[in-house]
């Protein structure tokens, strides 16, 4: 039995700091999505939300709330929550549905309505979870630990600031023909340079936005593509949303402390590292095999990890990639045609559904002015708190 | 340090059965970490069993308190109290002899001065608010 279900549609409300409602977004998308695919609401038989912390009870049960706004139809239900993976974790409830014959047509939608400013905790006094101690205890932002990383890059491979703003001037270019991107602007090294020092070794222009949108794709078996006459829709050929392994070694977001690898030789994949290759394993492809990815830019040094982690190149081999155009539209492999976080900000339910979006419009040949030729294979890619992570691979 | 303003919206951590030795430890000038009597491996964050074996054979074990800094950043931008008042400071991520890597902060040197693999040592900060005080480890230049 294949393992593959079909994208039928995708659709997105632009990104943006629009201030209105998470629901009306996820609704746009949603209602987008299902125009693209020429399915009608009432025939989808799940939808699977991703839930959004930051917008009350309706947010818990995002699914829900965007069906109940879609209008009551009966169609069976589901919320996930993974952080920054949530709505790849939808993605993955609609597809083992469809797989399992549970059902032919599932509908995912992701939306957020984000407040001013850094991501803050999440309401409420808990003195046991790390996220709150680490946010009140030791001042550590999600910032901070996005400098983790650039830093530990610094002292490993000699990465620059020049490098990380290599990754920006790209990514900005990239978005500036994306109709759903906040941000169409090119920006300048010395723009990026200039910009206020947040955690050092990161500045103001390194660090993604947090931002309001909302993305949907509708999911089908791909009997009922072909049922529809579409003999060669994009595929989803692999969900990956893998935990780490004992001992873990890496300080995560929001991590506080971790396992000693002194007694205990660290698996020989990082947790980043192995989210792809469980992917790539799901799907039997590799890295050669890619003609793009879209990778969770929350900063542009972590853009270079993530290089490595999908393996495009050997660690420390990043900042070689960007030099040289590599990871740019038209070089070898390009990385985030959509623009990215940079340009799009993280609207965090509907982040990983966006990157599906980009991707299968890209194998569809309808990325309008950020178009990857003859694109086939496209991989997603992103880390959430608390152990969640996922990736996802698209085929033609 | 500065005193630090007694808000309401930040509490400290609450001791259980679980943790309450590792906080009754730091009062003593004292760091704990988890050993595992079946496996024999340390592990970090206190837990009641060994995530490498699952033996419920656990005891705790006092670090040396030394190690050195594996990564780092100075932060220059937050605005959650009390943070906001403390501002440029040191949050870094310490790998203890014993191999752990917690995260903390650096203190007692001008945050320009802290360097990946400088060799530090555990101190500990008094936190107090109106329903007690703990002490927190945090690091500083060996």
């Amino acid at each position: 039995m294949s393992k593959d279900v079909a994208v039928l549609g995708a659709g997105m409300h632009p990104w943006g700091k629009w201030g209105r409602n998470f629901v009306e977004y996820g609704v746009h998308a949603a209602r987008a999505a299902l125009a693209d695919a020429g399915v009608d609401w009432q025939d989808v038989q799940f939808i699977a939300g991703g839930e959004t912390v930051r917008n009350g009870y309706a947010g818990y049960v995002a699914g829900s709330s965007i069906a109940q706004a879609l209008g009551w139809s009966g169609a069976r239900v589901a919320t996930a929550y993974a952080a920054c993976a949530s709505g790849a974790s939808a993605i993955d409830i609609a597809r083992a549905r469809i797989l399992a014959g549970l059902c032919d047509v599932a509908l995912v939608v992701g939306a957020d309505t984000t407040p001013k400013g850094f991501l803050a905790p999440s309401g409420g006094t808990r003195t046991q979870d790390p996220d709150w101690l680490r946010f009140f205890l030791l001042g550590a932002t999600n910032p901070t630990y996005f400098a983790f990383y650039a830093r530990r890059r610094m002292e490993l491979y000699g990465s620059t600031e020049k490098d990380w703003a290599a990754v920006k001037i790209k990514n900005a270019r990239h978005g500036l023909s994306n109709p759903n991107a906040r941000y169409r602007k090119e920006v300048t090294e010395e723009e990026i340079l200039a910009s206020a020092m947040v955690s050092e070794p990161l500045r103001l222009l390194n660090i993604c936005t947090t931002s309001d949108g909302g993305a949907a794709v509708l999911l089908t078996s791909l009997e009922y593509a072909r049922k529809k006459g579409i003999s060669d829709p994009v595929k989803v050929s692999a969900v990956s949303t893998v935990t780490p392994r004992f001992p873990k070694t890496v300080i995560d977001l929001p991590d506080i402390a971790t396992d000693s690898a002194a007694a205990a030789a660290p698996p020989e994949l990082t947790f980043r590292d192995s989210i792809a290759a469980a992917a790539y394993e799901e799907a039997d492809l590799g890295p050669e095999d890619l003609d793009l990815a879209e990778v969770y830019d929350l900063s542009t040094a972590l853009e270079l990890d993530w290089y490595e982690n999908i393996g495009l190149c050997k660690e420390g081999e990043a900042e070689r990639l960007i030099r040289d155009g590599d990871t740019t539209l038209g070089g070898r492999i390009p990385v985030n045609p959509s623009g990215g976080l940079a340009c799009f900000g993280e609207a965090v339910p509907a982040q990983a559904i966006a990157q599906v979006c980009e991707v299968t419009w890209q194998l569809q040949g309808r990325a309008q002015g950020r178009q990857v030729e003859d694109a086939n294979v496209g991989l997603t890619i992103n880390q959430g708190l608390f152990g969640h992570g996922s990736s996802v691979i698209l085929t033609k | 340090m500065p005193q630090l303003p007694r808000t309401a919206t930040w509490h400290l951590p609450v001791a259980d059965l679980e943790t309450a030795p590792y906080w009754e430890a730091t009062a003593s000038g004292r760091l704990l970490i988890k050993h595992c009597d079946g496996c024999g491996r340390d592990f970090f964050y206190p837990r009641s069993h060994c995530p490498r074996c699952w033996s419920s054979s656990t005891s705790w074990k006092e670090a040396s308190g030394s190690g050195v800094v594996y990564t780092f950043t100075i932060v220059r931008q937050n605005d959650l109290p009390p943070f906001k008042e403390r501002l440029p400071y040191v949050v870094a991520i310490v790998e203890l002899d014993e191999g752990v890597r917690l995260t903390s902060n650096i203190e007692g040197c001008a945050p320009e001065d802290v360097r990946c693999g400088m060799k530090v040592r555990v101190a500990f900060r008094e936190e107090a608010r109106d329903e007690g005080s703990i002490f927190l480890p945090v690091f500083r230049p060996a």
